[in-house]
């Protein structure tokens, strides 16, 4: 089969089965998955291997793209308004996956401090597509809507943060060989490599702006914005810096910098089809027969992260003083895991062969369920706090 | 040919103390959606005001963040929600132009050429630019606006 051939028969399906999800209100990246994992190479076989091939490109360009979106909405003026409770639970409720999923995988699962790091980096991310929907669809409205939005904006960023600075660490870890020992240093190592990815992502964006007002027409505003995005994507693998820490840097300056949304505008008019294929090649790439296989780490995952949710929402609530129902529910408006978590994965499983499948395996896993489940909860938090009229 | 050759001088503007009421009554004056401007007692601009500003603080969402969560847009969210959403009818004299109005808004100065205004607009998806000169509100400039100074020039109007 011809590799564009295939391709375009991966559009129209993804496309079809977003239709027919549509029909069931769930959010359309479950859709994208399951397709993608009933059309891949374990399956149907219709996503060829030379597809597959590709899917690192695609995946390295979907979370730039995810990362520089997520930038944007780092505005320092929305974070000051937003306040201490939105930061203060976003901080706690990431931090609450983090570290509890981790401990349960070194302690419950024994897995050892690498893959534990990384799996617990990982329960720390939510997306916030599948939460705005139910908001949106219940029409809910008042201070618990509120700042639940504010935290699923505001979290990504904690998250990707988080994400970066323990791949890093694994990463060091792995590149010294040695285990426990070297956590220190491995720490000082990744310190270097996130100071290499702020100070990348401002050096191109301050290019941007600076290149920009030579920028005329909005078809080479597009070819302008896809070759810097390109640029920090391509020099963050080259410098083995994390690419999405790099990315999200470049949206939250530009965003911070200038007032005008065309830089994201222009990215937005192509950006549908590259989510589309990200979502489909985390699903292609899954191996069927090692979803038995992971079985119990995806049980513990799937209970230990939402439950480290409401731990950290619930410290987070406490030290904000918030009130008892944003302390109480909150956390059921955070359970959606997506893009973010897909794409670390995906990046987990080339950068670390020993346990990277394991680790991809259990995320792609997790998000279809948590992706089912994940609109269910979010309404019941808006009924219980009063919110769904 | 410049920008203050083809601007509309006599552009309608609003002060930050205008109420909402205010407004939309001069919102319905246009025959469609327009961009008001904002400026003090000194006619220094301050930024400018649309329906989007009017409408966001009533929607669920703001429409900034349903950009950046993809897959989550979808439809005319905002005429859905409105229709639902229950607005107290003294919003009208309790919401001010101060409140909702925008001031990052994209400029241009009177002494530019229409060319440049053009690219501008084309760049930016805008129909429509405040025009300033120096700190000062000076007029608005649309693309009607530059088509119709230039047939005027050419004589045909």
């Amino acid at each position: 089969m011809h590799i564009l051939f295939s391709l375009g028969l991966v559009l129209i399906g993804a496309w079809f089965s977003g239709k027919i999800i549509k029909l069931i209100n769930l959010p359309l990246v479950t859709a994208y998955i399951i397709f993608g994992i009933i059309a891949g190479p374990f399956a149907m076989n219709i996503v060829h291997g030379n597809l597959i091939t590709v899917s690192p490109l695609v995946s390295s360009v979907g979370l730039g793209l995810i990362a520089f979106n997520i930038g944007q909405n780092f505005i320092w003026s929305d974070i000051k308004r937003m306040g201490k409770m939105v930061a203060l639970i976003s901080l706690f409720e990431a931090l609450g996956a983090y570290f509890m999923v981790m401990l349960a995988a070194r302690y419950f699962l024994s897995m050892a401090w690498a893959p534990a790091m990384c799996l617990g980096a990982l329960a720390s991310a939510t997306a916030p597509a599948a939460t705005m929907m139910v908001i949106k669809e219940y029409r809910a409205s008042g201070l618990f809507t509120s700042t639940l939005l504010g935290i699923v904006a505001f979290d990504d960023a904690v998250c990707l943060i988080i994400i970066s600075i323990s791949l890093a660490m694994v990463n060091t870890m792995a590149i010294m060989g040695a285990g426990n020992a070297a956590v220190s240093h491995a720490l000082l190592f990744s310190l270097g490599s996130i100071g290499g990815a702020l100070l990348t992502g401002i050096v191109l964006t301050l290019l941007i702006k600076k290149i920009a007002p030579f920028v005329i027409t909005r078809e080479n505003l597009l070819i302008f914005m896809l070759a810097f995005l390109f640029i920090g994507i391509g020099v963050s693998e080259m410098l083995k810096i994390p690419l999405l820490l790099t990315c999200m840097v470049m949206g939250a300056v530009l965003a911070n910098i200038s007032h005008e949304t065309k830089f994201f505008d222009v990215l937005h008019e192509v950006d549908a089809p590259v989510y589309l294929l990200f979502f489909v090649f985390s699903g292609a790439n899954l191996k069927i027969s090692a979803i038995t296989s992971v079985g119990a780490v995806a049980a513990v995952y799937f209970i230990v992260r939402v439950f480290g949710k409401f731990a950290g929402a619930y410290i987070g609530g406490v030290l904000s003083h918030a009130p008892a129902r944003i302390k109480k529910y909150m956390w059921l408006g955070l359970v959606p895991q997506a893009g973010v978590a897909l794409g670390a994965a995906l990046m987990v499983r080339d950068q670390l062969p020993l346990y990277g499948e394991m680790i991809f395996t259990t995320i792609v896993t997790t998000t279809v369920a948590y992706e089912l489940v994940g609109p269910l909860c979010t309404k019941l938090a808006l009924r219980k706090s009063g919110e769904i009229s | 040919m410049l920008v203050k050759d083809v601007m509309i001088r006599d552009a309608i503007t609003v002060t930050r103390s205008t109420n909402l009421r205010e407004l939309l009554e001069i919102f319905t004056k246009f025959h469609t959606s327009p961009l008001l401007p904002v400026v003090d007692r000194d006619r220094v601009f301050l930024g400018a005001i649309k329906l989007k500003d009017v409408i966001e603080p009533f929607c669920s969402i703001p429409s900034r963040m349903m950009r950046t969560a993809k897959y989550a847009s979808g439809g005319s969210f905002m005429i859905n929600e409105l229709q639902y959403i229950n607005i107290p009818p003294d919003s009208g004299t309790l919401f001010l132009v101060d409140d909702l109005y925008s001031k990052k808004i994209i400029t241009i100065q009177e002494d530019e050429t229409i060319s440049s205004a053009e690219q501008m607009m084309d760049l930016n998806r805008i129909g429509t630019i405040p025009v300033l000169k120096g700190p000062t509100f000076a007029g608005m400039l649309t693309k009607f606006d530059i088509v119709i100074g230039i047939l005027k020039e050419k004589g045909i109007i």
